[in-house]
């Protein structure tokens, strides 16, 4: 029998094989474009993730497991005769408990749902990458997600519990627990996250929750130069303030935005920093008012501030799409955005932007700017032609001197989009930095414990 | 003038794949996940077909993606590109007609009964029985437009079961035989819900007294009405739509129609939307009904209804909210999270050709509905009433302003 018939014998109703049905699968939300996968699988329960994977391995078949399709570093794009397993039939959120403040949910339930499930809970789950409405547990826990949140509550890996997940050659596991201690060996959990579908599948996952903020105020504070703001967030943070977001934009991603038709700034200025205040109601225009003068202090030419909940959820939703707002500047088809992803000590942003400005004049690079400043994450949205080769190896050069930049400021090159094909070479190189390339060794020792066959994902994070 | 590939191609080449539209593509759940009937998928598709065509290779394996879209346009709300999947999936099927490639009998035999008959099926004098002894006048310059929309629905609704029941297989072997014996499709009126059919002639009836207590004066074409041809444009049939969109106006010119006052969302978005950009010349002015009864007073006994907005009438209109005004004025209403722009399809538009897909949709709508806790839904669509109403009770919004007028 063929694999495809294999497969239908394994997960009836459960297997796609029509090539209409599976150009869907050869791409996700990175400029890659794929192969054709040799089948898509659509498994209910990790007992048929187990299933398909034994056989998998049996035969040697490659397996990408896939989420909400979301990657921007090329994470679930499929090698040449894999077979990719959608966990997106897995969409349920199992328990939530208030009192352990946990959820139990299956890997492929989408951020923003989880979100909408535990709002009615007055709770929230913390990790918000800028495509909340479409990724899935499953994926953010491989990629390690971060999001706009971050700046207060850390990446994923801080919220993740436990999991369920599935060796290549079927086995399914338990690591960790749904209790918010757990001291049981080797952290294998925190492995797992960001691992990449390279080691195994997770199915399920204990999350943990945590109280919605109070009440929300958002500062929009405009500045002419980027060193500016970057010396504002590092008074923001010495000043001991804690906000709930810290993002910039700068004038091309405005103009992106605003290009969408959902939101126009009041002022016309090279860069905004988005604050976000939380607390007692009464407490925020306080708040505001120290917030104000300290950013007008650190060069802020205008501030305005809100606590209008549609005005604050209007700005959020653009803020999250600036980055698919930014391709409708492309300037034809064949332009794709190769999405830079560095991370700095904050302390170091306003030495790190004025670099990076440097670069950007002298290289003559198209690139839009905007990230999570706050923790000192920032994206370098670079614009470039796939068909001209000359420009490409420019954009790399470019990508790479911004790379160099985060490091030389005890930085890293990557912070939460994940290695995936794009960044293999990066990863490389900060390792090469810090002389510590034995530790990709190690990582590829680990890889072969798990997957001796090295069959998941291949051709992923490590070469 | 722009061709349909390169509508195709300027919609379609927006797309960077993020994935948000998916997110809120109601047939990709309810296919299984199947993301070639996604709204992602479907942009991507769209792709493949301008490829495909240019190397003249067959499109016809492209044909269920495309023709399973609901053309709901929710994944037009949250695309931050700007692209509209439902549009792309639209330009799609207008292709696949064109080309005479994988477009489903069932579709076919629609067109040919439009085309033929002024309406999805020969209902003629039928459909005008709900105006009886109403006297309405039959001249004018305010024409009441039903566009036959709740008449059809005791028929369609049977005959969606009816081939629902059956097999993928069966109901293309039926289709296929309808379109080679055009006498089938009388038979198909034997296919007729009754008490659902007094039920539809009870709205209409609701709708006109609603009007003429307006102050509103109107007349009504009798069994001389045609239908919008809401499927024909649907379903990609886009040169016979131009060719209905001709006779349709030139029935209302012949008639000395000023203004048309429409009843059903697909029919007002049809002649708002639709019909300007296809009939030359095309400036008769319209009004949904709802907009026509702001001046009058409805007693509220407080009744909990959870309210369900149409696609047609909440994406499609920059600020339809006559609906939901007066349903507050007559009832306790509550939203569900879906509403507004965001606001979740009924299935309907999948029931005949899709069905299993269609139904996957109603279901998840209904759940959205019933988190509400109202118990009751209330709507403004006779698709959204009959396909809703499968799962639980569900009220036309001209019941509950008839029934509250003036309490």
């Amino acid at each position: 029998m063929g694999i495809v018939s294999d497969l239908e014998s394994i997960l009836p109703g459960g297997v796609l094989s029509a090539r209409e049905e599976l150009i869907p699968y050869s791409r996700d939300a990175s400029h890659y474009d794929g192969e054709l996968p040799a089948a898509v699988v659509l498994p209910r329960t990790s007992g048929e993730v187990s299933a398909v994977l034994k056989y998998c391995s049996g035969k040697g078949i490659p397996v990408v497991a896939r989420g909400g399709g979301t990657s921007l570093t090329g994470a679930s794009i499929p090698v040449p005769g894999a077979v990719v397993m959608s966990l997106m039939r897995m969409d349920r959120v199992m328990s939530v408990s208030v009192e352990d403040r946990v959820a139990e949910v299956q890997a492929g339930v989408r951020i923003d749902a989880l979100n909408r499930r535990l709002a009615g809970l007055g709770q929230m789950f913390p990790p918000d990458p800028g495509s909340s409405i479409a990724a899935t547990v499953g994926g953010i826990i491989n990629t390690n997600a971060g999001g706009l949140r971050c700046v207060r509550y850390g990446t994923t890996k801080d919220w993740i519990l436990g999991v369920e997940a599935v060796l290549m050659d079927g086995t399914v596991l338990q690591f960790g627990n749904r209790t918010l201690k757990s001291r049981i060996g080797y952290d294998l959990t925190s492995l797992l996250v960001g691992s990449e579908g390279t080691l195994a599948v997770v199915t399920r996952a204990y999350v943990k929750i945590v109280s919605k903020p109070q009440a929300v105020a958002r500062l929009l504070a405009y500045f002419s130069d980027i060193e500016s703001l970057g010396r504002a967030v590092a008074d923001v943070k010495a000043a001991g303030m804690e906000p709930l977001i810290a993002e910039y934009l700068d004038g091309m991603t405005m103009k992106a935005v605003e290009s969408t038709g959902t939101y126009k700034f009041a002022v016309c200025a090279p860069y905004v920093l988005l604050l976000d205040l939380d607390g007692p109601e009464e407490a925020l225009s306080r708040y505001v008012q120290e917030a104000s003068s300290l950013l007008r202090r650190s060069g802020a030419t205008e501030i305005s501030s809100t606590t209008d909940r549609a005005e604050l959820d209007t700005l959020y939703t653009a803020r999250k799409g600036a980055y698919s707002s930014l391709l409708k500047l492309r300037r034809s088809e064949r332009d794709v955005v190769l999405i830079g992803d560095i991370v700095v000590p904050p302390s170091t942003l306003p030495a790190v932007l004025r670099s990076i400005n440097s670069i950007v004049e002298s290289e003559g690079i198209r690139v839009a700017l905007f990230g999570h400043i706050g923790d000192g994450n920032i994206h370098a949205n670079i614009f470039f032609d796939q068909g001209d080769s000359s420009e490409r190896a420019r954009v790399e050069h470019f990508h790479s001197s911004i790379a160099r930049v985060a490091l030389e400021h005890g930085g890293s090159v990557s912070a939460e989009h994940g290695i995936g094909l794009e960044k293999m070479e990066l990863l490389r190189e900060e390792y090469r930095y810090r002389r510590s390339e034995k530790a990709l060794e190690l990582m590829k020792g680990i890889k072969s414990v798990f997957d001796p066959k090295g069959l998941l994902n291949p051709g992923k994070v490590l070469h | 003038m722009t061709s349909t590939a390169d509508n195709l191609r300027a919609e379609a080449g927006k797309c960077i794949n993020c994935g948000f539209c998916e997110a809120v593509c109601p047939t990709l759940p309810s296919s299984g996940y199947d993301s070639s009937k996604g709204a992602r998928g479907r942009v991507m598709l769209g792709k493949e077909l301008l490829s495909m065509l240019s190397l003249g290779e067959d499109i016809s394996a492209l044909s269920d993606p495309f023709f399973s879209c609901l053309d709901c346009y929710a994944c037009a709300q949250v695309c931050p590109a700007g692209v509209n999947a439902g549009k792309v999936s639209h330009l799609a099927r207008e292709i696949l007609v064109e080309k005479g490639r994988g477009v489903p009998d069932l579709a076919r035999l629609v067109e040919r009964s439009i085309m033929r008959y002024n309406s999805v099926l020969p209902l003629g004098r039928r459909a005008g029985r709900w105006a009886e002894g109403l006297s309405i006048p039959d001249s004018g310059d305010t024409l009441l437009y039903t566009g036959q929309m709740y008449q059809l629905m005791s028929y369609s609704s049977a005959l969606n079961e009816f081939l629902g029941r059956r097999g993928d297989s069966s109901r293309r072997f039926i289709a296929g035989l309808a379109l080679r014996l055009p006498w089938l499709m009388h038979g198909a009126l034997l296919l007729n819900r009754r008490a659902m059919a007094r039920e539809m002639d009870g709205h209409l009836r609701n709708i006109a007294a609603l009007l003429r207590s307006a102050g509103v004066n109107f007349f009504y074409l009798g069994g001389d009405e045609p239908y919008p041809g809401t499927l024909l444009h649907d379903m990609g049939f886009s040169s016979s739509m131009r060719e209905y969109a001709v006779r349709v106006a030139g029935i209302f010119r012949s008639r000395g129609v000023r203004r048309v006052v429409t009843v059903d969302p697909h029919t007002h978005d049809m002649l708002c939307n639709v019909y300007p950009s296809i009939v030359d010349g095309f400036d008769i002015e319209v009004v949904h009904y709802t907009e026509l009864l702001g001046d009058l007073e409805f007693g509220n006994r407080g009744e909990k209804l959870a309210f369900h907005e149409p696609c047609h009438l909440a994406r499609r209109f920059d600020d339809m909210s006559a609906p939901l005004a007066l349903a507050r004025k007559a009832a306790d209403i509550s939203l569900p999270a879906s509403c507004g722009r965001g606001t979740h399809c009924c299935g309907g538009p999948d029931e005949l050709l899709y069905p299993e897909i269609g139904r996957g949709v109603t279901a998840a709508r209904t759940g959205q509905l019933d988190e509400t806790g109202a118990g009751t839904t209330l709507t403004a669509c006779p698709v959204c009433l009959v396909n809703l109403g499968r799962n639980g009770r569900v009220v036309d919004i001209s019941d509950l302003l008839a029934s509250s007028l003036g309490e």
